[in-house]
């Protein structure tokens, strides 16, 4: 019995080192996932083929490496049922290999494709379902005189989003040579360049007339948020009074141009892209460092990533010279 | 804490004023040293009697120093006691409206060693915590087993509750949920940016130099500022003033060796210690893995004795850390190698002015930190950060409160370089200057009961628009009993950055408070970070030995600059702001019996920072991310037991630590913007990483137990000890480092067997 007292507490102790030494140590860095691919692109009506971009969801960082990867795509046309299967393709980038998964067909307008990935086993699969939107144009409507000068301008079949709509006004204005580096004026002071303009005095006097030079600036105006849809389709409201000020206000950011010449418009050119109903960022922000985040706009199921269905439309046209004398990109001298 | 310039003039009209009239009172101050080697004696009772009645009496600080102020003009005794030397008394003349000096130096009396071994450690030890501040002597440091005979203070830090230390490797520590950048590591008055070694079982701290280190893990005092989590004021010794000493060790993992004494008798002495790591040579061998480490440091301190009444030190070091933290799996990607140099020198004078009751310091000092992370030629990542400092502290005895106050200058310059593979951060550089004020009385109000509030104002950028800072200290006791509690508001200009996303990420790049942003407020007015402490505290000690100690506290966050989240495989300085708050409490039991130390020590903590980003909305469906970050220990235990069997020094402590927080990854792909109808075979891609919400996996507990066993052998010159040791006496694998990205994972030290030799000569 003493012994045993006496032997306790090493016996103990002993136990415990073996209970503690097989504690769990190791570390499930890994979350369980059940998407495997995540997929990249736009099927479109407008191109012969078609292109998407395939990424394995890999357990590590790394270049791909120059070499086919386990991944089948196949494409079916849910009307008639016709499947495709895609062709890989190594594409070299400086930060590595991207697999980009073809096909030589043209999308057909008002039809759903399924786009299906998977390895050569099976076990891992995602997908994603689109549907090409409609055949549609950009019809401008009457202008209308108000207190502003509007045109309501319409689009002719019933697309389910209008992406990345811009109305692009081509101007002339007579400016010192230096506003030559601003072509594109956006709307936040930045130019397409990059560059912030320098800042310009609108007291400073103006330059010698001879010296001034006839530039024509692009002046893309955003109606993403502007049009709406309703039983009668999609309507996009422009107000030209709205934007001649803004315009004039953009130019003036990067030159002095002179009031005897005024701004002059050349043509008006709106381009969107018609869209299938899952395009759609959030907050219609199209932020790489939004939407890099995982799940943020994904279609794909069984994976990440987005593919979109859709196709570029543009119109160009002017107006007469009546009302553009009226908006005020007219001088009534001309 | 704002106020408008206006304001800030009347309060610092108000600070400066004239507090008392007591400067023409008689008063009696002096040093009280311990006559075997010069080094300053702490609680030693200083007493004045006339006629046998008891006149005053103060008790030393760590300084040695007492004053004894408000007399009235005649002879006296004085005295000063302390157990374990022989009384010392002189007559003293105490002339009207004057100050004199009068020095103390006691014999230690050999009878009573055992006693004032005794006593010593009960002014400091494990459950000794009073309102954050704990004291930490080199016989504590002594009891915690270690690889090595020779100890460093960073052995007894990660033993503290509230305390979590980035392990074995890296030398990060984590107060009371701050971060190291947020801490102030002070030697002698020299900030030291990043003052611990790779290996985490040392510091710039040996055991050797050290008189006494003063731990605040919050609610520090107004002398304090710059720093918004906690304070490491580490005072070292002055060296021998009698005779030459010196030590020799040896140990698998580091030599060391150590001289002080005397280049002036009475006058002028130094100590200096220099040690260097033989972890890569021969501990790597013991532990039959690579331990590609290599550090160690060099100290050195001259103090001069200019009279009775003046004091001049100069204090300088260095340190250096190279090692490679990752496992190399052999793969492409070589794990990549840190490197960091602190340097240090700094001066301090101490004069007691002979007209008034005024101890007085003065010091300037310089330190830089130099790191780069990456190829050891070709580093991806640096940081540099280098300050000039000048300060000076005053303390006023009256009869009932004692004033402190002081200012201090310091001048910053800092870049950091943080380009490389997968990240696109920009050079940063920057030059602050931070000017600071404080006053803080400390009022004896009764016997049992001890107020100090104060005040801090700080500039940052010479803007004179300072930054108030109050603070309070509170301490009661009653018998047995001590009830203490503290607060204050605390501000910090320099940033610490580093990538939260790894799950023990070491490099950390210095910036500033930046203004850079149009989508944060905050970020935008270059707000600094800001914390509130409040703590509160019970102690209470039984004759049996044993004490016990409870401590709660909280501490608020707000201004932190942290990584933006985001899915690119990179490190990042786009900051944004985010608040944190840290709750949590210690509970403390410690024993000392005749021939037996021991305590338990339990540490709750609870931290959650809150972030800001302006995308968490649109990932989330919220404004605010909250998570734990990596540095949430939520519980953490400590146990250690020491005595004494037949000569040998035998001691035992087993720690445990829950798991800490990081982010799993679900995997890594690819990330191409539609933003048009876009040719995939011309789109730009980037490489992306798929995270779980951040923070929501949990790493594996960490825990070990470490044994230490020694004796000392005596001869007539010199001492030797033999220690062994075993680290991680069940072979734990405590996990280090876990890169999400690569999946590499490095582990803490596998069991360490070790042997180490100590000579020391006098």
């Amino acid at each position: 019995m003493h012994l045993i007292s006496r032997s306790l507490p090493l016996l103990l102790g002993a136990v415990l080192l073996v209970v503690l030494s097989a504690c769990e140590s190791s570390v499930a860095p890994r979350a369980d996932t059940d998407r495997h691919f995540s997929l990249y692109g736009v099927v479109s009506p407008d191109a012969d083929s078609q292109g998407v971009l395939v990424f394995p969801i890999e357990n590590e960082l790394r270049e791909l490496p120059a070499e086919p990867i386990d991944a089948i795509l196949t494409s079916t046309d849910l009307e008639t049922g016709e499947e495709l299967v895609w062709s890989d393709s190594l594409v070299f980038r400086e930060d590595g290999v991207v697999h980009v998964y073809w096909a030589p067909f043209r999308a057909i307008h008002d039809r759903s494709y399924q786009l299906s990935v998977r390895s050569a086993d099976g076990d891992r699969r995602a997908a994603v379902t689109v549907k090409v939107p409609p055949e549609a144009e950009i019809a401008p409507g009457l202008v209308r005189e108000d207190i502003w000068i509007l045109q309501d301008v319409a689009i002719t079949a019933p697309v389910e989003r209008l992406n990345f709509l811009q109305v692009r006004y081509f101007v002339k204005a007579k400016v010192p040579p230096a506003a030559l580096a601003y072509p594109v004026l956006l709307p936040d002071k930045q130019t397409s360049l990059g560059a912030p303009p320098p800042p310009t005095d609108p007291q400073a006097p103006l330059p010698p007339t001879d010296s001034l030079i006839v530039q024509q600036f692009i002046v893309p105006v955003d109606y993403s948020n502007d049009s709406f849809l309703d039983a009668s389709g999609w309507t996009i409201p422009i107000n030209f009074s709205f934007d001649f000020t803004d315009i004039r206000q953009r130019v003036a950011r990067v030159a002095q141009p002179d009031p005897t010449y005024g701004i002059r418009l050349e043509h008006i050119e709106i381009t969107l892209v018609a869209a299938n109903a899952e395009w759609a960022a959030p907050q219609n922000v199209y932020d790489p460092e939004v939407l890099i985040q995982p799940g943020t706009m994904t279609n794909v199921q069984g994976g990440f990533g987005f593919v979109g269905a859709g196709y570029r439309l543009s119109h160009t046209y002017n107006l007469p010279d009546a009302t553009l004398t009226r908006i005020g990109f007219r001088l009534d001298n001309d | 804490m704002r106020i408008t310039p206006a304001a800030a003039l009347a309060l610092a009209m108000m600070l400066l004023a004239p507090q008392g009239s007591a400067g023409q009172s008689a008063s009696v101050r002096g040093f009280v040293t311990d006559a075997s080697n010069g080094e300053p004696l702490e609680f030693v009772n200083v007493v004045l009697r006339r006629d046998g009645a008891l006149v005053r009496g103060a008790v030393t600080d760590f300084n040695g120093f007492f004053v004894l102020p408000n007399l009235s003009s005649g002879y006296g005794e004085l005295s000063a006691t302390y157990i374990g030397y022989t009384t010392e008394i002189d007559t003293v003349l105490v002339p009207t409206g004057q100050a004199i000096t009068v020095n103390f130096s006691l014999e230690p009396d050999q009878e009573q060693l055992d006693e004032i071994l005794v006593e010593s450690e009960r002014s400091t030890g494990a459950a000794r915590v009073t309102a954050g501040q704990q004291t930490i002597r080199p016989e504590d440091i002594a009891l915690i087993p270690a690889p090595d005979v020779s100890g460093d203070l960073a052995t007894l830090l990660r033993t503290l509750p509230g305390v979590v230390s980035s392990g074995d490797r890296g030398g990060q520590l984590f107060i009371r949920g701050g971060e190291p950048s947020q801490n102030q590591a002070l030697l002698d008055g020299i900030l030291l940016y990043q003052p611990f070694h790779i290996l985490g079982f040392y510091s710039a701290f040996p055991a050797e130099i050290i008189n006494r280190a003063e731990i605040y893990a919050g609610g520090f005092k107004a002398r304090f500022g710059e720093r918004i989590s906690s304070v490491m004021d580490v005072s070292t010794r002055n060296g021998n003033n009698r005779r030459f000493e010196g030590s020799l060790s040896l140990s698998p993992f580091v030599s060391a060796a150590h001289a002080e004494g005397p280049i002036v008798p009475g006058k002028l002495t130094f100590l200096a210690s220099v040690r260097q790591s033989l972890v890569d040579q021969v501990a790597s061998d013991i532990v039959g893995q690579p331990l590609p480490f290599d550090f160690g440091d060099a100290f050195a301190k001259i103090t001069a004795n200019l009279d009775s009444n003046q004091r001049l030190s100069l204090t300088g070091l260095t340190t250096h850390d190279r090692g490679t933290l990752g496992a190399d799996l052999g793969s492409e990607i070589q794990p990549e190698e840190i490197r960091w140099e602190n340097r240090g020198i700094g001066a301090r004078y101490v004069v007691l002015p002979r007209q008034f009751p005024v101890f007085f310091e003065a010091g300037v000092s310089y330190s830089s930190l130099e790191s780069t992370l990456g190829e050891p030629d070709n580093p991806s990542r640096s940081t540099f950060i280098e300050n000039m400092h000048a300060m000076i502290d005053l303390q006023f005895f009256l009869d009932r409160v004692t004033w402190n106050g002081g200012a201090s200058l310091r001048l910053v310059q800092l870049r950091s370089d943080m380009g490389g593979l997968f990240q696109n951060v920009e050079e940063r550089g920057d030059e602050l200057q931070h000017f600071g004020l404080y006053l803080e009385p400390e009022y004896t109000v009764s016997e049992h009961l001890k107020v100090r509030p104060g005040i801090r104002m700080q500039f940052f950028d010479t803007r004179f628009q300072p930054y108030i800072e109050p603070r309070l200290r509170v301490l009661y006791e009653r018998g047995r009993h001590e009830l203490s509690l503290a607060g204050g508001y605390y501000e910090q200009s320099e940033i610490g950055l580093y990538d939260r996303r790894d799950a023990a990420s070491v490099f950390m790049a210095w910036t500033n408070a930046i203004a850079e942003s149009d989508r944060f407020d905050a970020v935008a007015e270059g707000r600094v970070q800001t914390a509130w402490h409040g703590l509160i505290g019970y102690r209470t000690t039984f004759p049996s030995g044993i004490e016990l100690s409870a401590e709660a506290y909280g501490k608020y966050l707000s201004n932190l600059f942290i990584s933006e989240w985001t899915a690119y495989p990179r490190f990042t300085t786009n900051l944004q702001p985010a608040t944190g708050r840290s709750l949590g409490f210690d509970l403390r039991a410690e024993i000392r019996r005749p021939g037996f130390y021991g305590y338990v020590t339990y540490g709750y903590s609870n931290t959650r920072y809150s972030a800001e980003q302006a995308e968490l909305e649109l990932w989330y469906g919220t404004e605010t991310l909250e998570f734990r970050p990596p540095h949430d220990r939520r519980h953490q235990v400590n146990a250690l037991a020491s005595t004494t069997y037949r000569k040998v020094d035998l001691s035992v402590r087993w720690e445990f630590g829950s798991g800490l927080p990081f982010s799993r990854v679900v995997g890594f792909d690819g990330f191409a913007l539609v933003d048009d109808i876009i040719n995939a075979f011309e789109v730009d891609t980037d490489r992306r990483v798929i995270y779980e919400r951040p923070f929501s996996g949990v790493l594996p507990a960490y825990h070990r137990m470490d044994v230490s066993m020694g004796r000392k052998f005596t001869t007539t010159r010199a001492d030797f000890t033999v220690q062994g040791s075993v680290i991680n006496v069940y072979n734990r694998a405590n996990l280090f480092y876990l890169d999400v990205f690569t999946l590499q994972r490095a582990d803490q030290l596998p069991i360490v067997p070790s042997l180490g030799l100590k000579v020391e000569f006098r």
